[in-house]
């Protein structure tokens, strides 16, 4: 089913996407006019604080956004097909067989009482209906082997608390492979995980990827996992996306002020111990009282006045880059 | 290490001596009632000896009542009824709390609303009077006395899992479930309910114990089922003699104390052995 056929349709493309909770206090905008594209084979990551919108976008990709929340405007295309008339009967029949999605805590993303092996054919009986649960439980074991899960026979029958964290987010992604989706939604998928293990985990997803011409959209709040593990990266500020563009050319010269404060927050290791530790000023602006202009104006260290007047538009940086910000937009003009 | 989770919850029962206790106690209850016709065959409302016979005289060992009949034999029949009801009612209820709680739980919003309103109405009616009332207008029998206890039974359980069924609606594994298509029926079923026994397995035990109450004291008030023995009538029937007689409502006293001592117990040491959070991460 998967492969090349037509390499150049887009596994995902988001369209103007705006998805609102609506609380007591008034409408409050998680998603903001998101446009989003991820191909076959490539990794685009989301990068954003919390509360940035970033879960609420994954949520509204699989539409399981939860109640008062909904999607009020744009387009998702799942392959070329806009899933978002769907009715939830058919939606259901996508949700795991061409788009799943791994969450961010392994410890609680599995049901405590069902032995892995079964939680994974479980997944593949949703889907196939023509298999006995013998043949789902001879593909849970490939699965098991493919995630590189030691002594795969014995592990299918264990239950998720006797399993390491690593291994348990081995079985949730084995789960979310069980029928080759095209796109994987991985929200926040190493978070919870040691170091050592985030990239063993981004390392097998990375490479599960190629192997499957799988699409994957990376949720995560730590721009240094971005830059070996995805090829472009897409910079989200309070439910709107700020800068987007191919992964080594946006941490290298990053165009945004907000992508630039991101990258100098993370915690260098060379730097000396009494030097202290870099923030952003303030916090990302509660969504029911986004100010006119941009929303990062309050926290930048460069805005103008017309920062606080006018909301920025993406415009090109460079290939493949955008950003959102009219001092970037006016050195790009200058240069 | 292979076989898991009845074990560690066993083991966890096991180690509680009250709970044990209440267990074997039940265990005698539940044998009597079930070799009562090898025991005392025959009608337990034969009269089969002189009235007034205080216990361990002639052959009856717990005498007889006003009307000589053996007391002994009437614990024992009374013991089916008990359980019966106990047992029948709990399950009843358990189903219809699941049925109501489970989907006020599941689906959340209007459908939350309207079943929580339904259940709290009936949570507001005096449940032993309604249950007078329902037993009153209707035949007493058997099944009235079941359907009635069920009636005026069934709003708190079904608001306990109503709320289980909430806090575990929200857990990522039900979340990933839903994401990998799974269907509404499914979530509640394999993924949610299972989760949600402990608590309901629990609550229904302890139902147990409360409708042998409830049963009890309709017969006490002559609105049980006339033609079945039950402890509730035997103390009714032996009231007016309670001064020179105890041993008349007494003993089926004793029995109602013990057994429902006995099934609270037993609710006691379940809640303790399945306690989620003890359950869960003590198994490594």
């Amino acid at each position: 089913m998967s492969g090349g056929s037509n390499a150049d349709m887009p596994v995902l493309q988001v369209e103007g996407l705006r998805t609102i909770f609506d609380t007591a206090a008034g409408p409050l905008v998680a998603v903001d006019g998101m446009d989003l594209v991820v191909r076959a084979g490539e990794t685009v990551a989301v990068v954003g604080e919390s509360g940035s919108g970033k879960s609420a976008l994954a949520y509204s990709i699989i539409r399981l956004v939860q109640p008062p929340g909904r999607i009020a405007a744009g387009r998702i295309l799942l392959r070329g097909r806009d899933i978002l008339p769907l009715p939830e009967a058919e939606m259901r029949a996508l949700r795991g067989r061409d788009l799943a999605m791994v969450f961010q805590e392994p410890s609680t993303s599995l049901n405590p009482l069902m032995p892995v092996g079964e939680q994974v054919a479980e997944a593949i009986l949703l889907h196939e209906s023509g298999i006995s649960r013998r043949e789902a439980r001879e593909r849970a074991l490939d699965l098991f082997r493919l995630v590189g899960i030691p002594a795969p026979e014995r592990r299918l029958d264990e239950y998720p608390h006797q399993l390491s964290g690593g291994m348990r987010q081995r079985v949730v992604i084995a789960m979310a492979l069980a029928c080759h989706p095209a796109l994987l939604l991985a929200d926040e998928p190493t978070t919870a995980l040691d170091v050592t293990v985030q990239a063993q985990v981004l390392d097998l997803i990375g490479d599960l990827k190629r192997r499957f011409g799988m699409g994957v959209l990376l949720i995560t709040h730590d721009l240094g996992l971005v830059a070996d593990h995805a090829e472009r990266v897409a910079v989200v500020y309070a439910g709107r996306k700020v800068e987007e563009g191919p992964t080594k050319a946006v941490l290298a010269d990053p165009s945004h002020p907000y992508t630039r404060a991101l990258l100098l927050c993370r915690p260098d290791p060379w730097r000396a111990a009494d030097e202290p530790l870099v923030e952003i000023p303030g916090v990302v602006p509660p969504a029911t009282e986004l100010p006119a202009g941009c929303a990062f104006a309050p926290r930048c260290p460069i805005a103008e006045l017309a920062c606080t007047q006018r909301r920025p538009e993406l415009t090109s940086v460079g290939p493949g880059r955008v950003a959102a910000c009219h001092v970037a937009a006016r050195r790009r003009e200058a240069a | 290490m292979a076989t898991l989770h009845l074990p560690p919850a066993l083991r966890r029962f096991l180690r509680q001596p009250a709970a044990v206790a209440g267990a074997l106690v039940l265990l005698g209850v539940v044998s009597l009632a079930a070799t009562a016709d090898l025991i005392y065959p025959g009608d337990p409302f034969d009269i089969v000896g002189r009235p007034y016979l205080p216990p361990f005289t002639d052959g009856h060992l717990l005498g007889t009542d006003t009307l000589g009949r053996d007391i002994a034999a009437g614990v024992v029949h009374g013991a089916r009824v008990s359980l019966l009801i106990g047992t029948l009612t709990a399950v009843l209820v358990t189903a219809i709390a699941i049925l109501i709680g489970g989907a006020a739980g599941y689906l959340g919003g209007k459908v939350d609303d309207a079943l929580m309103r339904f259940t709290e109405l009936f949570q507001t009616i005096p449940s032993f009077l309604f249950a007078i009332v329902v037993v009153a207008i209707l035949e007493p029998s058997l099944e009235t006395v079941v359907g009635a206890i069920i009636i005026v039974s069934w709003a708190p359980l079904a608001r306990l899992v109503r709320a289980e069924v909430v806090g575990l609606r929200s857990r990522e594994y039900v979340q990933a479930a839903i994401a990998m298509g799974m269907r509404d029926a499914s979530v509640l079923g394999r993924q949610i309910l299972p989760n949600a026994l402990p608590a309901i397995l629990v609550a229904a035990s302890v139902m147990v114990a409360t409708a042998i109450l409830f049963e009890s004291g309709l017969s006490f008030l002559g609105l049980g089922d006339p033609n079945v023995m039950s402890w509730g009538l035997m103390i009714g029937a032996g009231r007016a003699a309670i001064r020179t007689a105890w041993w008349m409502s007494g003993i089926p006293g004793i029995a109602i104390l013990l057994t429902v001592l006995s099934i609270n117990l037993v609710g006691d040491g379940l809640n303790e052995a399945l306690n989620p959070r003890v359950a869960v991460g003590s198994g490594r």
